[in-house]
């Protein structure tokens, strides 16, 4: 899996600005951002809400256009990326956690963890087995074939981790991963989120408002009014770097 | 994305909302039906109009004459003309007494006991006979001099002497009629045309001559080619012309003929021959001048009909518009998860076409059975017979005997399926390139 030398910025934002045009006046929510991130970091962006951080997600991942500026993943202009060449980047390179879990209802937790897969064009049998395999190792290996309104929040939340690394992608964002949940459930989950990326060397981008997640994090990034204030290694950073 | 796995979440997204996936399913059948039934309908009137024209007449014969006020003469070399022109099978000259200003009576029977007091008397070119498609009920085709072909009611136009005035005729219509306006079971003649000899009394201005002629043959009735057919006689040219001669001198038959008959090989070449003749100079008329404006006004009908049905079908196509644009709405959150997760644009366009295409299908394929139905219960009703397992089958397919109000041919459900599909494709298409337009962005905000 290590397509990137150690040590390199596998994220890159180049001068990154977005404004949102309102009737009357222009909100800039990102004012001029730039920022590496390394293969394998554990970064986290921090920020109360109206900081700009949701949006410097929604750049990195290439939801929306910037409005001046590039972000970079592996070297690829995912900002300057088509529709089609976004869905193959994601497809391939690209891992989404989110706070609302965002569960297809109508399939069940294997189906919902194989869609990643499915997408990619891996036949049914395989990809089910591979969801499954995965499933287990979140450790709802009891709740295979149940649909989202069957399950908890926390067992949700798993299922959607284990959607998110099932096709092992180089960098999963986790947008509040744990907003809706409980803090013994959370220290569950954001535990099972560091020991995939250690084990893979994949890298996370987490975005969150919560000081308490900043103890899960290599490094974090701290915004205000879109712009950043300060970006430090944590203790479990440097120990990281060192290593 | 495989296209199975696409396959099985339309048909999952489809189950999700039963009720609406059924009530837009039902609003393409009901359109299907419609367009089916009424393109059957039309269908039923054109086929049982040709029906009733071909039971007038043969559809391919044209007759064929100089123009009104002189014009050119229709002679052999013109004849000749017409014989070379392409789709024609058959050509004669014809004479009638008509047109020789000759009276003329027939007997039949010992003493002249059964007497005609008119009679149409025609001569053709008896070799083109076959050729120009008389048919004969019984006999042969005349080969001596003398032999003669009876028309089919001929024997109904004698009467007899023996018997008084109001009974000495028999009246082929007394048996009644049937639905078609044809006589049920006539009573038989006096004598049978085919065979019996008769006499032939011609006159003109006080001089009359006798001469004996034995049938040979009955024609059918056929109004395309003359009465004759039907209650007169016909002989061949030559020998027509050598009876007038001897009643009116020489040469009176050899201005040519008034009349020419022409027999085309095939329905659709009609008019083109026509319009051929009529270069030449001569006019002309066909079973094609009723029909013609038949088939215009049945076609007509038809589009009137099959529009009434479109119009269903294209409101049936808001509705699956309408459905699809509901169910993009409420899943817009999820196309934008799908989207995150690395779904393709086109996966998710051909998704939302196949969600719309297959209820097109469904509803066409379904509309096809009900209209199959529907179109056989409508035949049964108009048979009036108690169902059998060959009515039904009649009603489906057809039968001897049997004259349809819906004809359901296979091309017409084939077409109704394809249409279908297509409205639903084509109504899939806006809704479809809506829900390829929402941003992967739909799947964060909360």
């Amino acid at each position: 899996m290590d397509l990137y030398p150690r040590q390199q910025p596998i994220i890159q934002v180049k001068n990154l600005r977005k404004e949102y045009p309102l009737e009357d006046e222009t909100v800039v929510a990102l004012k001029r951002i730039n920022l590496s991130i390394r293969l394998g970091e554990i970064c986290c962006i921090f920020g109360t809400s109206g900081s700009g951080k949701s949006t410097l997600l929604n750049q990195l991942a290439g939801m929306e256009k910037p409005t001046r500026g590039c972000v970079y993943i592996g070297g690829v202009p995912i900002s300057r990326l088509d529709e089609d060449g976004l869905a193959l980047f994601r497809q391939r390179h690209l891992g989404f956690v989110f706070q609302a879990y965002n569960l297809l209802p109508e399939l069940t937790a294997t189906e919902n963890v194989a869609l990643p897969l499915m997408f990619r064009g891996v036949p049914k049998q395989q990809r089910e087995a591979m969801a499954r395999k995965m499933l287990c190792r979140v450790g709802l290996s009891h709740r295979l074939d149940h649909f989202p309104t069957q399950m908890s929040g926390g067992q949700q939340q798993r299922a959607g981790i284990a959607r998110a690394f099932i096709a092992r992608p180089d960098v999963v964002f986790a947008d509040e991963p744990t907003g809706n949940l409980d803090t013994a459930t959370t220290a569950e989950i954001m535990n099972m989120i560091c020991s995939f990326a250690g084990k893979f060397h994949q890298t996370i981008v987490l975005v969150t408002h919560d000081p308490e997640m900043a103890a899960y994090a290599h490094r974090i990034v701290k915004l205000i009014d879109g712009e950043i204030v300060s970006d430090e290694l944590t203790d479990k950073g440097r120990a990281a770097a060192n290593m | 994305m495989k296209y199975e796995d696409i396959f099985n979440m339309c048909v999952q997204n489809l189950l999700r909302r039963k009720s609406r996936t059924l009530l837009t399913l039902l609003g393409v059948l009901i359109g299907c039906c419609s367009i089916v039934i009424m393109v059957s309908i039309g269908i039923g009137m054109t086929q049982s109009q040709k029906k009733m024209l071909e039971e007038m007449g043969d559809l391919t014969v044209i007759t064929v004459n100089p123009k009104q006020g002189g014009g050119k003469k229709l002679d052999d070399k013109v004849l000749g003309s017409i014989r070379s022109m392409e789709g024609v099978v058959g050509a004669t000259p014809k004479i009638t007494l008509e047109d020789y200003n000759c009276t003329v009576k027939l007997y039949a029977g010992a003493n002249d006991r059964y007497v005609a007091e008119w009679a149409s008397v025609a001569g053709i070119d008896t070799r083109e006979l076959e050729n120009m498609g008389y048919k004969l009920l019984a006999g042969d085709v005349p080969g001596q001099s003398g032999q003669v072909l009876s028309g089919q009611y001929a024997a109904y136009g004698y009467s007899d002497s023996l018997r008084p005035g109001g009974s000495n005729m028999v009246d082929r219509w007394s048996g009644g009629f049937d639905k078609n306006g044809n006589p049920l079971d006539p009573p038989a003649p006096f004598f049978d045309a085919a065979s019996t000899p008769i006499v032939m009394e011609l006159e003109t201005n006080g001089k009359k001559l006798r001469f004996p002629l034995q049938p040979c043959g009955l024609l059918k009735e056929d109004y395309a080619k003359g009465s004759e057919t039907s209650e007169g006689i016909l002989m061949d040219i030559s020998q027509l012309r050598e009876y007038i001669e001897q009643l009116q001198g020489s040469g009176r038959t050899q201005q040519g003929c008034r009349t020419v008959l022409v027999k085309v090989s095939d329905i659709t070449k009609v008019s083109q021959v026509e319009k051929q003749i009529r270069e030449l100079g001569f006019s002309t008329s066909s079973m094609e001048s009723i029909r013609k404006p038949m088939e215009k006004e049945a076609r007509q009908k038809q589009m009137m009909l099959g529009g009434l049905g479109a119009i269903s079908l294209f409101v049936a196509a808001l509705g699956i518009t309408n459905t699809m644009i509901m169910s993009i709405s409420e899943r817009t959150r999820e196309i934008g998860i799908m989207k995150s997760l690395g779904c393709c644009v086109k996966d998710i366009r051909i998704l939302f076409l196949s969600e719309a295409g297959v209820i097109g299908l469904l509803g066409g394929l379904v509309g096809c059975i009900v209209s199959l139905l529907i179109a056989m219960i409508v035949n049964l009703v108009s048979f009036g017979a108690p169902p059998g397992p060959a009515c039904i089958a009649a009603a489906l397919v057809g039968g001897d005997g049997f004259s349809r109000i819906c004809i359901v041919p296979f091309w017409l459900l084939l077409s109704a399926v394809v249409f279908s599909v297509a409205i639903g494709l084509g109504s899939g298409y806006y809704p479809a390139n809506k829900a390829v337009q929402i941003p992967a962005l739909e799947a964060i905000k909360s």
